[in-house]
This record gives structure tokens, C-alpha cells and sequence, in this order.
């Protein structure tokens, strides 16, 4: 009897193994292969929209697929047609780890050319982009260049990048305000918060790798400025990791593969794309978590302010009681607005 | 570690000089990429036993397996080890390995975009990766007291892809099989 339960047990087991997920049959998926690397792209959504919404992953290293995970992305999938790709290095990304074309002009390089594909794959659409956080570094910097703004309709910056320099400021502003009262708190632990202190008044910005370093993030969580209710998030935001790891496009190789290195991450540091933006004149959307510490909402309106598109054709949108990632913390919120944005400009 | 495994290898290998039997065996199973993506891997094995309870496998493992939307992988590779046979049937076996993977990307299609932004398809075959790995087993001999043995086992394998992949980043897979005696001497 005992022998027929782990049969059965083992049939189901595989059983379970061989039905297929979302992540495995849904949409059309191909690769870009450009210098060296095997870029996954995945369009899905709804094929009936005359409108492509090419999102660009943050990071740098994480992934396009796991866009769409997120509540405020799959709302949008109801109505237009998304594009998630994974970045170079970043992802299943499949590349030799050829250190040379670990730069950001290269990303930039390869944002164009899968911008060139979904164009040939998918004619006559209405073109949009979405950058969150590193990704809206990446295509504030691909937009910028070589008026390649002049394929689309409207730009989303949501909680992006821009000027690295400006950011680690604005970071230790949005750290150090919030410590005295952490300090305050009964069981607060002095030795930590003095500690950040400390490291604030022994670092000056300037020394401080916007990429590289890492301590600036693990302090704006310890403030609690990634997400504005972990609780909350954790209740709301389900991760299918059984599907992800089992059912999906993902190996096991994604869940330890980083970006690679601090050197690696050294040539991110530096990066202002002030300049480009100043080139951008199509309509955009700067959409943040008001509450956001890792990109801080002063950054939505220095973009704003150095963008070269007129000012009836931008706007910022700071949304309440949310931080880094808007897509999962206000899904609807996200979702009302970016689509508003597309359907006001998507026939201008 | 290393050093002490190694060392342990040597005082092993060596001590062949007092063996008792060599098996002939064949092989094969299911090589699950991150358990649940299929394949098949078919195996040709000497054992070497230096005595009635342990023995140093020598095998040569060929396989492929399918993982839709990242890659096809086929693969050789030569795994040496040790396993430890136990009264009660079961056995426990360990093996590092050397070989070479082959991949194919596994999507729609692949394209490439030239300078001009022209559009066309690319391969799907990369360059062959060189691939070591790690095996560890858990078995069970259906016919002890036969001089053919019959496995069955569970092979949990971690596996690189090298320069594809960096040595932080492994693959995981399990395989299970069966295992047959050819011929003994």
C-alpha cells in the first residue's frame, strides 16, 4: 500500500510538473541576440491595442519578467500590449561575462535595439516607455540620445534615476530626518542609529557609489523608506514562487546570479542624464511613491524641471503612502494613471 | 576542504590496488533542470569495488533536457565518486564531475538587429560550455545478494556553465534512474 502512495505521490509530483504556466505559453517570447548577449523578451497583453508599452527593468540586474508579476502591470496588460525584457546581464539574460560590454552606453545601445525589433515584429503601433528606477535611467538616457524620443508618444519615468550625485544627497537627507525619531522610539537601538550617523559624517556624497555602495539602501529600509507597509505589501503581493521556479522561464541560475561586481557597479555611479532629458520634448509622466527613499520624490520634480518637453505636456504625480515601487504598493493608482496618461496622448 | 577531499580521493584511488570486483554497468533516467524542466540522461559506468560495501564509480553521463523559454541543454560529462553500500540495500554515493554543455536557446526565435536597424533571425546554438558539477546519490540495490546489480536512485546534481555563467551561479537538477550490470569480473 505504502508502495502505491509514493508512485502515486511521484506521478503527481510530475504530473503537476508537466501543466504548463502563464510564464511558459502566454504571448509571443523571443530573443535579441546582440553583442555577445541572449536577451528574452516577452510581449503579452492585449494583441488588439494599437498601443506597445515597452518597459525597462531597474536594477541594474534584475529582471523584465518579473514585471509582471506586479498587480499595476497586469492591469495594464487588459489593455495594451506590454514588452518585458530582461537587460544585459540582469535576468535570464544568457551572456558570456565579457566585462567590456558591461557599461551603460551598451545598455543603452541594446535598449535601441530591441525598441528596433518590437518595431519590425509589431508595425503601426503606438509606441510608449516605462522606466522604473534604474530602468528610468536607461531610457531617460536611450530616449535622449539620437532623438530616439521621436518613436513615441510618451515617456514614464516612474520612481526613475537620473543624476547620481543628486540622489545619494537627497538620500541622506531622507535617511537622516527619519532617524532622530527611530532614536526617539523606547526600544530603539541607539548603537544602530548612531552608526548611520556616523557613516554619514565619515562619508561625504561625493565619496558615496550611487550603485556600488550598498549601505545607503540597507539604511533607507531600516527607515522604512522601500515600502511604505511591508505588512501590508507582503499580504497583497503574492509571489507565485512555486510557478516562477517550477513553471516559468526562470532557472535556478536567476535566484543567484547578480549583476556581477562593486567595479561592475562602479561604472554606474557617476551617470547624469541631465543633459538627455533636456533633449526629451515628447509628453511624460513622472509618477513616484510620495514616500520613496531609495529614489527620493525630489527627483521626480528635478526631472520635471530639466525635462525639454513643454510644460503642458508633463506632469508629476507624487502618489501618498507609497515608496519604491508603485506597481505593487498602489496598483490601482498606478495603473489609473498610466493609463490616462496613454490614452490622452496615444492619437497626438 | 578541498585539500582533505582530495587527499581522501588519492588514499581511495590508491587502494584499488585491493580490489575485489569491477562492475559493467548502463544506465538511465529522468534529468529534471530545476526538477520540473524534462530530460533524459542515459549513463555507462565502471565500479570499481575495493570492497563488498564501497566501491569508486567511474561514469559517463549523456543527457538532455528542455526548459521552455530559456534553453535546451545537451550534455557529456564524466563524474567520479565513491558510494557506500549499506545492509539494508540502500546506498549513499557522491561524485564530482567534468563535461561539456551544449545549449540551444529555447523561444519563439532569436533575432539579431544589425547597424542599420535591420531586422533578421539568428542562431540558437551558443558556444559549448565547459560543465562541472557535483552529484550526490541515494540509492537502492533491488538484487543484493545477485553478482548483477540493479539500482534504482535519486541523484540531486549542481552544475556550472562556464563562461556562460559565473561560478556563483549553478544549475540545480535531480535525476532519477535505474541502473543494470552488465557484466562483472
Amino acid at each position: 500500500m505504502k508502495r502505491y502512495f509514493i508512485v502515486l505521490a511521484i506521478a503527481a509530483l510530475f504530473m503537476g510538473a508537466c501543466e504548463k504556466s502563464e510564464f511558459q505559453t502566454a504571448g509571443d517570447f523571443f530573443h535579441l541576440s546582440h553583442k555577445g548577449a541572449d536577451m528574452p523578451i516577452w510581449v503579452k497583453g492585449n494583441f488588439s491595442s494599437d498601443v506597445i508599452l515597452i518597459t525597462v527593468h531597474g536594477g541594474p540586474g534584475d529582471s523584465g519578467m518579473e514585471q509582471h508579476i506586479a498587480k499595476g502591470f497586469k492591469y495594464l496588460e487588459e489593455d495594451y500590449i506590454m514588452v518585458y525584457w530582461d537587460q544585459r546581464f540582469s535576468g535570464m539574460t544568457q551572456a558570456e561575462r565579457d566585462g567590456k560590454t558591461q557599461n551603460p552606453d551598451q545598455y543603452i545601445e541594446d535598449t535601441e535595439k530591441v525598441v528596433q525589433l518590437i518595431q519590425s515584429k509589431y508595425p503601426g503601433k503606438k509606441l510608449f516607455m516605462i522606466g522604473h528606477s534604474w530602468g528610468g535611467q536607461l531610457s531617460a538616457g536611450y530616449l535622449g540620445r539620437d532623438g530616439h524620443f521621436n518613436d513615441f508618444k510618451g515617456w514614464i519615468d516612474l520612481n526613475g534615476s537620473i543624476n547620481a550625485v543628486l540622489e545619494v544627497q537627497l538620500m541622506k537627507d531622507y535617511i537622516l530626518e527619519r532617524v532622530p525619531a527611530e532614536m526617539a522610539e523606547p526600544d530603539a537601538d541607539l548603537e544602530f542609529w548612531q552608526f548611520i550617523i556616523d557613516f554619514y559624517e565619515e562619508n561625504p556624497v561625493e565619496t558615496i557609489g550611487n550603485y556600488s555602495n550598498p549601505e545607503p539602501y540597507w539604511y533607507v529600509a531600516a527607515v522604512e523608506g522601500d515600502v511604505y507597509d511591508y505588512e501590508k505589501y507582503m499580504e497583497e503581493v503574492k509571489i507565485p514562487y512555486t510557478e516562477l521556479i517550477f513553471k516559468s522561464m526562470f532557472a535556478m541560475s536567476f535566484y543567484v546570479d547578480a549583476f556581477y561586481s562593486d567595479e561592475t557597479y562602479g561604472r554606474w555611479d557617476d551617470l547624469d542624464y541631465t543633459p538627455e532629458i533636456g533633449n526629451i520634448t515628447i509628453p511624460a509622466l513622472m509618477l513616484w511613491g510620495a514616500d520613496d527613499g531609495i529614489v527620493p520624490a525630489e527627483v521626480a520634480d528635478y526631472v520635471y524641471e530639466n525635462l525639454g518637453t513643454d510644460p503642458s505636456m508633463k506632469e508629476v504625480v507624487k502618489i501618498p503612502e507609497c515608496c519604491h515601487g508603485p506597481q505593487h504598493e498602489q496598483p490601482e493608482i498606478f495603473y489609473n494613471e498610466v493609463s490616462s496618461f496613454i490614452e490622452t496622448y496615444k492619437n497626438q | 576542504m578541498k585539500k582533505i577531499y582530495i587527499s581522501i580521493l588519492v588514499v581511495f584511488m590508491t587502494m584499488t590496488a585491493v580490489k575485489a570486483q569491477t562492475h559493467f554497468n548502463i544506465g538511465g533516467g529522468y534529468f529534471g533542470q530545476t526538477v520540473s524542466y524534462p530530460g533524459i540522461v542515459i549513463e555507462a559506468e565502471r565500479e570499481q569495488m575495493f570492497s563488498k560495501n564501497v566501491s569508486i564509480p567511474i561514469r559517463l553521463d549523456l543527457g538532455f533536457y528542455f526548459h521552455p523559454r530559456y534553453h535546451n541543454g545537451a550534455f557529456l560529462d564524466l563524474n567520479v565518486g565513491f558510494r557506500q553500500y549499506f545492509k539494508s540495500g540502500f546506498f549513499l554515493e557522491e561524485g564530482i564531475g567534468a563535461g561539456v554543455l551544449a545549449y540551444f536557446l529555447n523561444s519563439d526565435a532569436v533575432y539579431q538587429v544589425d547597424d542599420s536597424g535591420l531586422v533578421s533571425e539568428a542562431s540558437r546554438a551558443n558556444p559549448v560550455d565547459f560543465m562541472p558539477s557535483i552529484t550526490l546519490g541515494l540509492g537502492y540495490n533491488l538484487t543484493q545478494d545477485s553478482g548483477k546489480q540493479n539500482l534504482i536512485w535519486l541523484r540531486p546534481k549542481v552544475y556550472w556553465q562556464a563562461p556562460h555563467k559565473t561560478l556563483s551561479t549553478y544549475n540545480f537538477a535531480l535525476q532519477v534512474g535505474f541502473t543494470h550490470t552488465i557484466k562483472s569480473k
